[in-house]
């Protein structure tokens, strides 16, 4: 049963580490974090939804054209609700992002209507069973997803001059600026690819579960994941995601599903208690 | 002294005249040509299309009402709050319903959540209430003598569904449910159904409005051994927890509450909701029926959105509110030449088998407002649309 338990966390844990992701490049880049993560990644099933089923795109354009349109997506948010705010305290920035996220959630309603839809996946759902473990081709193919973009990421922020930009930005502003940094593009950069995650999590993530504008606060689930991970670590980020699923399933079949939620948050509580700096992230010392 | 005497007179005098005056002016929201009905709902957020549904079909059944000429010359004036499905906006919306534009009466109402909050404020305002959408038993026990319900509450359709999967023989039955009022109340009353018939659940599992991943619950009605599986769940999420029990090899018949039993649920769940039969409040297919009532509204429908239908229209939410505005007027048409709010109450309590074709037949006494406790199944065809099971029960 635990077998199972733990196949069952993986697709699940895709999604969370994906979202999870998202927070951390935003916030090693800019410094914030982006509460409308999870909005924008609904926006991206949305849109993805939008050009395969009504402007009957094949499945490859549209995923890649959704994940183009919400990267400018991104990029606008940086634009509209960041940049603006850039010398604003956090918290200023933090509630300007909740509202962008309220704006996104309200403006899809207004749009789409409470409309439900069921997003066909690009592997098949048909359960299969493999010694003794049920899963489908589906939720394999999100794993191996997740952990390509989790590469993927790792190595432009290691090995790209725009990763090393990211970096310096969020260490120094001044100082990239001195070095020939243009902080306000990194930042559009960084956002911009923020908004890419989110789509490519928000198509995976439709055909598990079902489209609806309220499918964002899942948002909050990659938000705990990436604190579990360490919020500047990009690994940590997708441990995080993993951990937190497969936590909420064990905590559901052999404590009480009910409570779920609760243990969970009080999990995360104890997390930051023993370990303030999440599974895998650094203590960041600011020195004056 | 004098002045004392004098001053004590006149402010009795005043006292009757001003009671006279308010005995003259009656109960609020009506006049010789107008009558005014106050409504909150969910108009937006995740219950929006309850709300949109039963405000479009009160619309229309007014707007029928009256270019008929009204009630005995009265048109009816609706007043309409959006409660977004929060119980908080809800309080908000009927109180300015009550103190500020002064309703006559209330209908339709909101989602359980925020329709149940209310009610103190309903009895203490003492203003009649035809309520259709609200199924939770509680919006009538204890009872209200201003509450008036429409459909069958959860209980009937907690009956309906369970005397069906007992005529199927089930033995070892589980249940999942979601933790807002609708699911542990439908919860409570399949288990003490079954518990008359010495059948314990084996598997009670609850979850929260956003889950999104049932696997948790789902595993252990697996491992509980149970051979049918109950739902008291909201059509999107019942679609994901079907998905997600076929997924695991959980292919126990499924029997759901009224919850599900809308297109939303078919859309969602695809080809995997097969055979699972549901719990219905309205005797008809909002979207197929040909009997004449409904066809009739289904055109009206129509007339007010040229083009296309907005998805998952009609459904019985449309019928309800149609029904209910039907049930406000006819009450009201016997409730004197001067209605007060009094006399429209003891009119709505003679009405006895009164049919509007679109829902079941209410009957209220003056010791039950609930109008009916029929209720009729849906089952999913093989093509993956809901179809009629049975009519009544």
């Amino acid at each position: 049963m635990i077998g199972q338990i733990a196949v069952n966390s993986l697709a699940l844990g895709s999604i969370y580490a994906l979202t999870a992701l998202g927070f951390v490049i935003i916030f090693r880049a800019s410094d914030v974090v982006n509460f409308a993560q999870g909005e924008m990644m609904m926006l991206g099933a949305m849109v993805g939804l939008l050009l395969y089923r009504d402007v009957h795109l094949s499945y490859a354009v549209a995923f890649v054209l959704s994940i183009v349109l919400c990267m400018v997506g991104g990029a606008l948010v940086e634009r509209i609700a960041f940049r603006p705010l850039m010398n604003a305290p956090h918290f200023t920035i933090l509630l300007s992002t909740v509202a962008i996220g309220q704006i996104i959630r309200s403006g899809v309603r207004i749009l789409f209507g409470q409309e439900v839809s069921s997003f066909p996946g690009v592997w098949s759902a048909e359960p299969i069973s493999f010694m003794g473990l049920r899963t489908t081709a589906l939720n394999l193919g999100i794993v191996a997803l997740t952990i390509m973009t989790l590469l993927v990421f790792i190595l432009v922020f290691s090995w790209t001059r725009i990763g090393w930009a990211m970096k310096a930005t969020a260490q120094n502003k001044r100082g990239a600026a001195i070095v020939g940094i243009s902080v306000s593009r990194t930042n559009s950069q960084v956002w911009a690819m923020a908004g890419g995650l989110a789509a490519v999590a928000g198509i995976l993530l439709a055909p598990l579960i079902i489209i609806t504008p309220d499918m964002g606060v899942i948002g909050n689930k990659g938000f705990i994941a990436a604190i579990l991970g360490g919020f500047t670590s990009l690994p940590g980020a997708v441990l995080g995601g993993f951990v937190l699923a497969l936590a909420e399933n064990l905590i559901g079949v052999y404590l009480s599903s009910a409570f779920k939620d609760v243990i969970v948050f009080v999990l995360l509580i104890l997390v930051l208690l023993v370990r303030p700096a999440g599974l895998l992230g650094r203590q960041i010392v600011k020195r004056v | 002294m004098k002045s004392l005497i004098r001053l004590a007179a006149v402010s009795f005098a005043a006292l009757i005249l001003g009671a006279g005056q308010q005995v003259l002016a009656g109960d609020p929201g009506i006049s010789p040509t107008e009558v005014t009905l106050g409504m909150w709902t969910p108009l937006t957020g995740p219950t929006a299309l309850l709300g949109t549904s039963e405000r479009d079909a009160i619309e229309i059944a007014i707007d029928e009402v009256n270019a008929a000429g009204g009630v005995n010359g009265r048109k009816i004036k609706l007043i309409v709050y959006d409660d977004a499905g929060s119980p908080q906006e809800a309080m908000t919306s009927v109180r300015r319903l009550t103190d500020q534009d002064g309703v006559f009466a209330l209908i339709a109402g909101s989602t359980s959540g925020s329709t149940l909050p209310v009610i103190p404020l309903v009895n203490k305002g003492k203003i009649p209430f035809v309520s259709s959408i609200s199924s939770n038993r509680k919006l009538l026990d204890p009872f209200s003598h201003y509450i008036f319900r429409v459909y069958a509450n959860e209980v009937a359709h907690a009956d309906g569904i369970v005397e069906y999967a007992l005529s199927k023989g089930i033995k070892k039955p589980a249940i999942i449910y979601n933790s807002n009022d609708y699911g542990v109340g439908g919860q409570e009353e399949v288990a003490a159904l079954l518990g008359k018939e010495n059948m314990p659940l084996v598997a009670k599992e609850r979850y929260n409005q956003t889950d999104q991943d049932f696997s948790a619950q789902l595993i252990r009605i697996k491992e509980s051994g149970a051979d049918s599986m109950f739902l008291w769940a909201f059509a999107a999420e019942a679609g994901i927890i079907v998905r997600q029990a076929r997924e695991l090899g959980l292919t126990i018949p499924i029997y759901g509450g009224a919850g599900i039993s809308t297109p939303l649920f078919t859309k969602a769940v695809g080809s995997l909701g097969k055979g699972i039969v549901a719990a219905y409040v309205v005797p008809d297919l909002p979207e197929f029926s040909s009997k004449d009532a409904v066809v009739h509204y289904r055109a009206a429908l129509k007339k007010k959105y040229p083009g296309s239908l907005p998805p998952g229209r009609p459904n019985e939410y449309d019928l309800g509110g149609y029904a209910a505005l039907k049930i406000f007027a006819a009450a009201l048409s016997k409730a004197g030449s001067v209605p007060t709010r009094e006399s429209l109450i003891a009119a709505l309590e003679t009405l006895k088998d009164f049919d509007v074709g679109v829902t079941f037949p209410v009957t209220y006494t003056s010791t039950k407002h609930e109008g009916t406790d029929q209720t009729s199944l849906l089952k999913v065809s093989d093509s993956g649309q809901w179809e009629m099971l049975s009519e009544g029960k």
